[in-house]
């Protein structure tokens, strides 16, 4: 099942920009190994959650994977052959907000070969261009 | 010019903008703290800085103004997409005299679940010129549940642990297919026709 927030606090919002890059969250925090976004865009619940199968599937489940992104942001659509005006149209799905550098998913308890081929099939579900990344020396 | 030695300039203007402007010449911004001296904001040659951490050094000989001052590194900041360094935090060391260095963990084998990380780095005292590039850590043929902890760690001769010995490094955890196949064992154990021996129910 998509992810999608308990309760929010506004229904609607507004687009918003994607403007530079991700000042948070762009470190490998919890597993060995992070699928990195390159670009900007917005993950749907939906492609977390597809990326989430895929990866548990290339894994064969003796991975851990941690979802460092949450589908907090609401899009709203007006359907299909509605005239234009009559107020903004309903929530139509939800979304998480991504900047260049943002880690998505992160994997640990596998070797690089699986985790690549995970990432790779992972890579395949999103909307957007993301890399394999490892974690990086701080010392 | 021995080896581990890196010519570093003074820098008089400060901020983003002349950091950036660096980064563009191929410098990466750096300061050196702790010691005598107080704080200096210099700049490395990064091609010069990449070749030693190539070759293992961890202790650098900062050529400032004619004057070399031993440090090792104490943080690395790096860009939002972990490709570029923006700065290099070096800290002032004796050679010959024991310092405190964070060393990463390098966890090697393969447990019977899967390791999850608390710490990825200890703090030691060693010299400065035995730090290593990590420190080995075996975890294989752990069982699932099994913790290990900073004192559990073999540290190499000359090292003393800094970090405290209850601290926990790593746990291993359960995965998902021990998990299905111990619910389907579970499953197996509970099935009626696989007990002929039960007893039939009362009251028919």
């Amino acid at each position: 099942m998509a992810l999608l927030p308990k309760r929010t606090k506004y229904r609607k919002v507004h687009r918003g920009r994607i403007k530079g890059t991700a000042q948070r969250g762009n470190t490998v925090a919890f597993g060995d190994y992070g699928l990195m976004a390159l670009d900007g865009g917005w993950i749907t619940g939906r492609q977390i959650e597809a990326g989430r199968v895929a990866a548990n599937r290339a894994a064969a489940g003796n991975a851990k994977i941690w979802i460092r992104i949450f589908p907090h942001k609401p899009i709203s659509a007006k359907p299909a052959e509605t005239r234009m005006g009559k107020g903004k149209g309903d929530v139509d799905y939800w979304a998480a907000v991504v900047k260049p550098g943002t880690i998505m998913f992160e994997l640990a308890g596998i070797s690089e070969d699986k985790a690549k081929l995970a990432f790779k099939r992972v890579a395949h579900k999103m909307p957007i261009k993301v890399k394999m990344v490892r974690r990086l020396p701080t010392t | 010019m021995s080896s581990s030695t890196i010519p570093a300039e003074i820098r008089t203007t400060l901020g983003s903008r002349s950091s950036r402007d660096l980064r563009a010449d191929g410098r990466i911004p750096a300061s050196i703290q702790g010691g005598e001296g107080g704080c200096v904001n210099v700049s490395i040659e990064s091609r010069e800085f990449w070749r030693l951490r190539r070759e293992h050094v961890h202790l650098f000989d900062l050529e400032v103004d004619g004057n070399l001052q031993s440090a090792t590194v104490r943080e690395l900041q790096w860009d939002s997409l972990g490709e570029n360094l923006n700065h290099v935090e070096f800290h002032r060391v004796v050679r010959g005299v024991k310092t405190q260095v964070s060393v990463s963990l390098e966890f090697i084998g393969h447990p019977a679940g899967v390791l999850n990380h608390l710490h990825n780095e200890i703090d030691v005292l060693c010299l400065p010129s035995m730090i290593p590039d990590s420190i080995e850590v075996k975890v294989d043929g752990f069982e699932i549940g099994h913790s290990i902890s900073a004192g559990d760690i073999e540290l190499p001769e000359g090292f003393e642990l800094v970090s405290p010995t209850d601290l926990s490094i790593a746990v291993v955890a359960d995965t998902r297919s021990n998990e299905v196949e111990a619910a389907e064992e579970g499953a197996e154990d509970e099935d009626p026709d696989a007990t002929p021996d039960a007893p039939a129910p009362e009251g028919n």
